[in-house]
């Protein structure tokens, strides 16, 4: 019957397993962790922009100094005309070899004037790094030397603060630790106030508590009727409740005897005092620490057997 | 929710825990030697002619006699009711009674009576007990003490012996100068008397056997003395044994196969065991002194008996299966008629003091104390009751012999009613079915 009864509860849990196992599977499988892709890198070559811009025009100057200039065309000969022709053949040829030496020479000075003048710019733009490289240096010698001030700078600030902090913390705890002991000092007289109030307290209640023991002790002995079959030995335990007047609430055998009779006669006992009227002049606190449930044992003495 | 349960737990634990700590203990060694009392309202009888018994009477008197019960006289009562709802526990508890019993009885057709009792706690204004029980006129006694048996048996825990019976022998002197013996069967208060056997000659120590179906007495009705077993239902007698001198003293072992008796066949009175069933007979004790008056334990392991081996009469115990025998009472020169309570602790007999008169008296034989529970100077054959409440003996008033009855502690002493004629021997009888 009973494993019956939790069939059904078993196997609806069994399926709310499933069905939330089930949902985070698929969430597990949907979320599988995505390609990863690789950046697409870009190659980047450094391009000096000077050199760009020179090297186009220095072909351009070359092919123009080094086109031959146009010959003149030659005097159709004879015999006259042919020495006219040779000598004039000749000045010709040494007029043409003037104007090639001219041209070699002009051509050897524009060239010369070329590479002077590409020295110079090469000159120049090396005084031009240079000047750079020198101001580069500069700026970054300005840079670290203001950087280090800074840093120093800083670092002045922080220690000054650091140590300002200290100070402060330090001050603060002091001030905290001085307080701290001015409040155990308090505390510890406060302590001791209580203490010897509780004490005194304590004492009052145990003798108004002694005073009360004997009180119900009187009462429920007068009111005890040991029945015949009380013997000697027995014993059973009572657990009373009152009320705040004193008045029986409940009476209950928490320890029974083992006989019927003594067992009732002592429940009796405590039932037929009806109310301990004194209790009810115990202070309210005292009596529902101590007087609100109380407990009696009935132990009886030189009985016959 | 689970968690929040067990730190409640816990502080419920703290709490309750703390406290007990500071609970007063209160010691209570002394109280007052005083029989509860009982108010035991009349029955309301809803009838038209008279009943025959006062139910609630009987009831009051059982209670009052056990000693555990005082009752509250019937004019110091405030009201009588019979109902629940006319109850007022105030009323009670001023005039001083712990517990209160109301009942009423209605006929029920011809000749039937239906009896509704309750019984309540006054102090703790609480029912205790209700029960119907149906009778007739001519049982309303019988009903009485049956409802006193559950009072009893509900307040104490002991069963309630009110049901039972005792048998005793009267003797009385006819107008012929013949002397009349009868074994007489009453209730265990004395009430309703009857004859249960007749005759001219003697007749000596009846007996019940364990079941009360029956009775073992010693009759001299053939001239001598026989031991005969009469049948309760039937009235059909058997004579068991008359051997030539003394045959007396019969007494049934706890399970009713054997009979403990005296036989004087061998020379002097000594002790014997009958087997019931094969009839075979055991001697026991052997001295040259008298040995009678067995009784046995409840466990039926050992005879109880009087010898006057030692120079007087004293009770010893033999134990039946290792033949162990010991001297149980020391104190004064007589002690004779031993009879144990169903418990097996204490021990009543006649005792007489030294320079006394015979007494009642009882021995608890786990501390060796003894008490004298009578004073009336010939007091004998003391009888208890099978719940070991009270005990039933034979004592002489004005040189007769009447019946009384004492409680075991000896708080509470009366008379029985007597037929008349010299009354002896009662015995009471165990718990009836």
């Amino acid at each position: 019957m009973e494993i019956r009864s939790y069939l059904v509860p078993t196997a609806l849990a069994t399926l709310l397993h499933i069905i939330v196992l089930g949902g985070l599977l698929t969430h597990w499988i949907g979320d599988a962790e995505p390609e990863r892709r690789t950046p697409r890198h870009i190659q980047a070559r450094m391009i000096d922009l000077n050199a760009l811009s020179q090297t186009p025009s220095s072909p351009e100057s070359g092919a123009e100094s080094e086109t031959p200039p146009a010959p003149d065309p030659a005097p159709k000969p004879n015999e006259t005309q042919q020495k006219q022709q040779e000598q004039q053949a000749q000045a010709e040829q040494k007029r043409r070899e003037q104007q090639a030496e001219q041209a070699r020479k002009a051509a050897e000075e524009k060239a010369r004037q070329a590479k002077a003048l590409a020295a110079k710019r090469a000159q120049e733009e090396a005084e031009k790094r240079k000047q750079a490289e020198l101001a580069a240096q500069r700026k970054a010698q300005e840079e670290a030397r203001r950087k280090a001030e800074q840093e120093a700078q800083r670092q002045a600030q922080a220690k000054r603060e650091a140590q300002e902090k200290a100070r402060r913390q330090a001050e603060a705890k002091a001030k905290a630790e001085a307080q701290r002991q001015e409040q155990a000092r308090a505390e510890a007289q406060a302590k001791a106030k209580a203490e010897a109030a509780r004490a005194a307290a304590e004492k009052r209640a145990q003798s108004v508590v002694g005073d009360m023991q004997s009180y119900i002790q009187t009462l429920v002995e007068q009111n005890w009727r040991i029945p015949r079959t009380a013997r000697n030995g027995m014993e059973a335990v009572v657990a009373i409740r009152l009320l705040g007047n004193g008045e029986v609430d409940q009476a209950t055998i928490v320890t029974s005897s083992g006989d019927a009779a003594f067992d009732r006669s002592a429940v009796q006992a405590v039932y037929r005092t009806e109310r301990f009227e004194r209790v009810a002049e115990v202070d309210p606190i005292l009596f529902e620490r101590r007087l609100r449930s109380i407990k009696v044992i009935f132990r009886p003495e030189g009985l016959r057997w | 929710m689970v968690k929040f349960k067990s730190v409640l737990a816990c502080l419920v634990l703290l709490v309750t825990g703390s406290l007990a700590r500071a609970e007063l203990v209160v010691e209570v060694t002394q109280g007052v030697a005083e029989p509860s009392p009982v108010a035991v309202v009349p029955f309301n009888w809803s009838g038209t002619s008279a009943l025959p018994e006062d139910v609630a009477k009987v009831v009051e008197q059982d209670l009052a006699r056990s000693g555990f019960f005082s009752a509250l006289p019937r004019e110091s009562m405030l009201g009588f009711p019979s109902r629940q709802s006319d109850v007022y526990f105030r009323d009670w508890r001023v005039s001083g009674s712990d517990y209160l019993l109301i009942g009423r009885i209605e006929p029920l057709g011809e000749q039937r009576l239906e009896i509704n009792f309750e019984l309540y706690d006054v102090l703790k204004e609480q029912r205790l007990m209700g029960q119907r029980v149906e009778s007739t006129p001519a049982q309303l006694r019988d009903a009485a003490h049956y409802i006193a048996d559950r009072i009893f048996e509900e307040l104490t825990g002991l069963k309630g012996a009110f049901s039972t019976r005792i048998v005793y022998v009267t003797a009385d002197r006819r107008a012929d100068n013949s002397n009349r013996y009868r074994l007489m069967l009453s209730d265990w208060d004395g009430a309703r008397p009857r004859t249960i056997l007749e005759s001219s000659e003697p007749i000596m120590s009846p007996t019940w056997s364990g079941d009360g179906s029956k009775l073992a007495y010693v009759s001299f009705e053939t001239g001598r003395p026989a031991i005969y077993v009469q049948y309760l239902s039937t009235g059909k007698r058997e004579r068991i044994q008359s051997f030539k001198g003394l045959n007396g003293a019969p007494s049934w072992s706890p399970d009713g196969n054997q009979l403990a008796l005296v036989l004087s066949k061998d020379g002097n009175p000594e002790i014997y065991v009958l087997d019931m069933r094969s009839r075979q007979l055991q001697r026991v004790t052997r001295h040259y002194g008298i040995d009678t008056e067995p009784t046995w334990a409840p466990d039926g392991q050992s005879l109880l008996f009087t010898s006057d081996r030692g120079g007087q009469p004293q009770i010893y115990r033999l134990n039946l299966s290792s033949r162990d025998l010991e001297r149980l009472t020391w104190e004064g020169n007589y002690n004779a008629r031993p009879r144990l309570t169903q418990d097996g602790r204490f021990l009543a007999m006649v005792h007489r003091p030294q320079g006394g008169d015979f007494t009642i008296a009882v021995q608890d034989l786990k501390s060796g104390r003894l008490d004298i529970l009578t004073r009336a100077g010939l007091d004998e054959s003391p009888s208890i009751a099978p719940n070991g409440s009270i005990i039933i003996y034979a004592s002489q008033e004005q040189g007769k012999g009447v019946l009384a009855a004492v409680s075991l502690d000896g708080q509470v002493r009366f008379r029985m009613p007597s037929p008349g004629g010299d009354v002896r021997e009662p015995a009471w009888s165990p718990f009836l079915q």
